[in-house]
């Protein structure tokens, strides 16, 4: 019986250090351990530096928080609640490393805080002019589609479905979290010079969707998304292998089983727009198909990559994977700037309404043309001082 | 705050019933050791709502320290994998604990409600292709619970003596993190002890 008082004793001794030396919310930089791919593709568990999160049982920080389910527009008082979907994780501390445990949306979670950090500092060394309500950027981990992982404009998050094939979840893979932020960028980008000549200051970029009184509206605005989804999805593609340095993941994500090698970038698409006659009328924003509409996009960010490697003066069979990072900086640059003085549905206004893909690809060789010639007479302008 | 006073009051109530135990002149019974081996399915829900149920074995040694209750000590140990494409989460569960139970009501005298206290020790290993990183904690939890026992002999209708000090039982158990709002239901389908 001695035995057993002694051993309870003991137990409950320890219960009570154990009680007292939970450590949730740590200050400054942190060590997280999450899986990181190489340019081939691989996997390894690395340990990355980032910030401390307000908490680790939420994971939520100035540039990322992450939700349970997709969250309600409005609560009962028509505020735009987000609180109430949040979602938890759970950490083991060892040594000076937090180590994701519980169930693998943990792992998930680490792995985006420590890609949205990445994204939040490049976005801050480039300058990119996103507005105030950007950040944090939110995150659902369940909900999308089966292996694919979307942004969803009207909600302002991304979602993320559940991964069953052999290679690289959405959640670890860089590539395609780029890819589905720059979705968001672009939709940023141009709903804010949609409402930036408003009058009465307002900057709540979901506030101002939710204010589109008229829904058709709304559905004005899906469909402007979708006339140039050829564009977008070329583009979230180029932003996401210049961030990344590492063309080669996306191959293996969703679609590629499907689609074939559209998104190898390594692979000469042609010289010609694949499907050029599809027009995408008001009403019929979905008459492409999604393989033409992949093609072309492919066909979009090949094109995008090559001219923008020859604006930065690289040579344009120059794989990614070996461009340095400052120039992949510049070519990023170069993107924004696309983005913000060329692809507005808004600022196009009704020429688009019934433009063809053959326009979008003109759209692309006018701001490379005028690129170019601006270059050259900077050069020449150069030239002439000496 | 909240858990420390948990624990403080666990502790009371475990010396409170030790000291009952050894005050207790006559014993109205003569086994008062019993060791058994369990087997069954733990349930646990993280903190997302997602459910993992997991096969749960255990170790198990309760002293009889009056007519109608046990002093216990258990081990447990539950284990559970998931992965998604080439990166993955292992998780192995430990828990040691020590519990007191008491019979519910004088009209089923085979039901036992249990309360203790114990240590869970979660280890966890994330892989990623070939590569993996792990790491463990010790956390403290607070358990509720209730057993349901039947002497084996009784049923059998059996004089051997071996059969005779068989005990069949069946428990479930409510198992809390002190420091966490995770929990476990440990349900012990099938567990065989021996009195001595």
């Amino acid at each position: 019986m001695k035995l057993l008082q002694t051993l309870t004793s003991l137990l409950i001794v320890s219960l009570l250090l154990i009680s007292c030396s939970e450590e949730n919310s740590p200050k400054g930089m942190i060590s997280l351990s999450i899986p990181m791919q190489n340019n081939q593709g691989e996997y390894s568990m690395e340990v990355v530096k980032v910030p401390a999160p307000y908490s680790m049982e939420t994971m939520n920080s100035d540039f990322v928080q992450f939700f349970k389910t997709t969250p309600k527009l409005r609560n009962n008082y028509g505020q735009v609640d987000r609180r109430s979907s949040l979602a938890k994780f759970k950490f083991i501390k060892k040594g000076d490393v937090y180590h994701a445990t519980g169930s693998m949306q943990s792992l998930q979670a680490a792995s985006l805080y420590y890609h949205m950090y990445q994204l939040k500092q490049k976005m801050d060394q480039l300058e990119v002019p996103l507005d105030n309500e950007f950040w944090p950027r939110s995150v659902v981990l369940t909900g999308g589609k089966t292996n694919n992982a979307s942004y969803h404009f009207v909600y302002d998050v991304y979602i993320l479905g559940n991964y069953t094939l052999k290679d690289n979840p959405a959640a670890f893979n860089a590539n395609v979290i780029m890819h589905e932020v720059f979705h968001s960028v672009f939709h940023n980008l141009y709903i804010q010079d949609k409402f930036r000549n408003r009058n009465d200051g307002v900057s709540n970029r979901d506030a101002e969707i939710l204010e589109l009184d008229d829904s058709s509206k709304v559905d004005d605005l899906i469909l402007s998304h979708k006339r140039i989804s050829s564009f977008d999805e070329a583009l979230s593609d180029v932003f996401s292998v210049l961030i990344t340095g590492n063309s080669e993941v996306l191959l293996h994500f969703y679609g590629y089983e499907e689609i074939g090698d559209y998104r190898d970038y390594k692979v000469n698409q042609g010289d010609s727009l694949p499907h050029s006659k599809i027009v995408r009328g008001k009403g019929d924003g979905n008459a492409m198909g999604i393989k033409e509409n992949y093609e072309n996009a492919a066909y979009f960010a090949v094109k995008f990559l090559k001219e923008a490697k020859k604006l930065v003066g690289l040579t344009s069979d120059l794989h990614v994977e070996d461009i340095p990072e400052n120039k992949r900086d510049e070519m990023l640059k170069i993107l924004i700037d696309f983005v913000r003085s060329e692809v507005n549905p808004f600022r196009i206004g009704p020429n688009l309404l019934n433009s063809t893909e053959t326009d979008l690809n003109e759209m692309l060789d006018s701001y490379f043309a005028k690129k170019a010639k601006l270059k050259s007479n900077q050069e020449v302008d150069k030239k002439g001082e000496i | 705050m909240k858990s420390l006073l948990l624990v403080l009051c666990s502790l009371f109530s475990l010396h409170a019933f030790s000291a009952q135990s050894s005050k207790s002149s006559v014993l109205q019974f003569t086994k008062k050791h019993k060791v058994s081996i369990g087997f069954g399915k733990s349930f646990r829900e993280s903190y997302n709502g997602q459910t993992q149920k997991d096969s749960s074995k255990s170790l198990q040694y309760t002293f009889k320290f009056d007519e109608d209750k046990d002093l216990g000590l258990l081990l447990n140990q539950f284990s559970s994998g998931s992965s998604e494409g080439q990166v993955g989460m292992s998780l192995n569960y430990l828990e040691v604990s020590s519990f007191v139970s008491s019979k519910f009501t004088p009209r089923f005298p085979k039901l036992h409600v249990l309360a203790g206290v114990g240590l869970l020790n979660e280890e966890v290993s994330n892989h990623s292709g070939s590569a993996s990183s792990s790491a463990s904690e010790w956390r403290a939890t607070y358990i509720l619970g209730s057993r349901l026992a039947f002497r084996v002999g009784d049923k059998l209708r059996t004089t051997n003596s071996f059969i005779a000090n068989l005990d069949y039982e069946m428990n479930i158990r409510y198992i809390a993190e002190f420091t966490s709002k995770e929990s476990y239901i440990d349900f012990k389908v099938f567990s065989l002890g021996y009195r001595f």
